[in-house]
């Protein structure tokens, strides 16, 4: 737990946030957390290097990191780092990623094993996608789709960059990838609008308008929908987004959850978080939401995100 | 971009030569499944295979080799780096001024047999290099190289 500093409900983000502070819980707790910048984190690349070693290399170079218990290859750097981590050798040999511990979560929520196929539907730049290609040990397929040809490339730079070989870079718009095959497991990381990702002073928040809101709303359940028509029975698909917005988050998921039978689960890692929602603005959820969850920067200090794991029956 | 799988008589060239040259036991290059890119020639898990043939890819794997004109495959840096933790012949240790000249683009004095060599740094090989009338050349790509900056202190990683 973050202490908490003087709120703010006046100031900047106070007018941002302020449309959740019935939801968050503690909002002036929150409200402080995302005053301050996201600590950086940093995952190891386990395919390459072993932790102890990329931790020793930069602590030689004053970069001081602890392993975060519940993944013990993502290396949390305690305060400034005296130089720019993405500018380093460990970084340009892909012996490192720079990746906000909320992303790591959403990707270990899917539980990729080795020698499964994975899809991940909205790939770019690639910090979930390479996590799971490091979960399975680089055997398997972790087919990484991205439509966007700009970011194509960051994606397929940093799957070169970290050396993989179970990757298959596909650009299709995602709610139109093809069916046919089915995969073990699928991760839907949507485009949202990135509200977890407003923290610190340099943040510039653009708060969407509804019409915005909606549409994107309709694009997340276009792709939740051809996720989980591509999963394969007793599969595992988990839908996240960096936003606190229910309209993109538990509206989203509680649709498919009633029109198809998917079921929620327990995320798998544990954290403090808080249940999703079961309902908002007098809209209600089907009740199995509260297994989805929700971070929140002064519980777990990291970006905002909603994670939920589904399994199709 | 179209693509070829190699077969195994290719595999196995590719293998030999990689045994012969930097001592990477054959059943690593064996245990991928290649396809030529264009100039590229990429190494893939051999389970990722089928899902490359389903769909048209823009990228598949990692691109280890390239092959340029008759020379025969040339392997690339993230190929060496993937690659060269099974070298045993070829393998030349740079400590960090040394690295810090050839990412610089200087050459330096180094004695041994003309060819390409995997350049290695505390035990990891970050690239290649090439030895040419007595003298250390890196190879690294502009990629790894462009934003590349050593710190004042500690080791080059």
């Amino acid at each position: 737990m973050v202490t908490g500093e003087a709120p703010d409900r006046g100031g900047r983000y106070g007018r941002v946030f302020a449309r959740y502070e019935g939801l968050i819980p503690d909002f002036p707790g929150f409200l402080a957390a995302v005053a301050r910048p996201s600590p950086v984190h940093l995952r190891v690349n386990t395919l390459r290097a072993e932790v102890g070693g990329v931790a020793a290399a930069l602590a030689a170079q004053g970069v001081v990191t602890r392993p975060e218990p519940w993944c013990p290859f993502l290396l949390r750097v305690e305060g400034e780092p005296p130089r720019a981590l993405g500018a380093t050798l460990l970084h340009a040999l892909g012996l490192i990623y720079l990746q906000s511990a909320s992303s790591a979560v959403a990707a270990l929520a899917l539980g990729a094993r080795p020698g499964e196929a994975v899809l991940d539907l909205c790939a770019a730049p690639g910090s979930k996608t390479t996590l799971l290609a490091q979960a399975m040990g680089d055997r398997g397929a972790v087919v990484a789709n991205e439509p966007n040809p700009r970011r194509l490339q960051s994606l397929t730079a940093n799957l070169d960059r970290l050396g993989l070989t179970a990757a298959v870079v596909t650009g299709y718009p995602g709610q139109n990838f093809p069916l046919g095959r089915k995969f073990d497991r699928v991760l839907v990381d949507a485009p949202c609008s990135g509200e977890g990702t407003w923290r610190g002073p340099r943040a510039r928040p653009q708060p969407p308008s509804a019409g915005l809101r909606r549409h994107l709303a309709r694009q997340q359940g276009a792709l939740l929908r051809r996720g989980y028509e591509l999963l394969a029975p007793g599969g595992t698909l988990v839908y996240s987004t960096c936003t606190y917005a229910p309209e993109e988050n538990e509206g989203v998921v509680g649709p498919l959850v009633a029109e198809t039978g998917a079921r929620l689960e327990p995320l798998g890692v544990e954290l403090p978080a808080e249940p999703g929602l079961t309902r908002w603005e007098g809209e209600e959820f089907p009740p199995e939401l509260a297994l989805a969850r929700r971070l929140y920067p002064h519980c777990f200090d990291s970006e905002g995100f909603f994670v939920a794991r589904l399994a199709r029956p | 971009m179209s693509h070829a799988w190699l077969d195994p008589e290719e595999v196995g060239r590719l293998a030999r030569g990689m045994e012969e040259w930097f001592g990477v036991p054959p059943e690593v290059i064996e245990g991928y499944a290649w396809v030529r890119r264009g100039e590229a020639l990429c190494a893939l898990a051999p389970e990722a295979r089928p899902w490359a043939e389903a769909y048209p890819a823009s990228a598949v794997g990692l691109k280890a080799f390239k092959e340029v004109g008759a020379a025969g495959p040339k392997l690339t840096s993230r190929g060496a780096q993937v690659l060269g933790r099974w070298a045993t012949r070829r393998v030349v240790d740079v400590g960090e001024e040394d690295l810090r000249g050839l990412v610089e683009g200087r050459s330096l004095p180094w004695d041994g047999p003309r060819g390409p060599v995997i350049l290695r740094t505390q035990g990891v090989a970050v690239g290649m290099g090439v030895l040419r009338d007595g003298h250390l050349l890196g190879q690294l790509p502009r990629s790894v190289t462009e934003h590349l900056q050593f710190g004042q202190r500690g080791g080059a990683l």
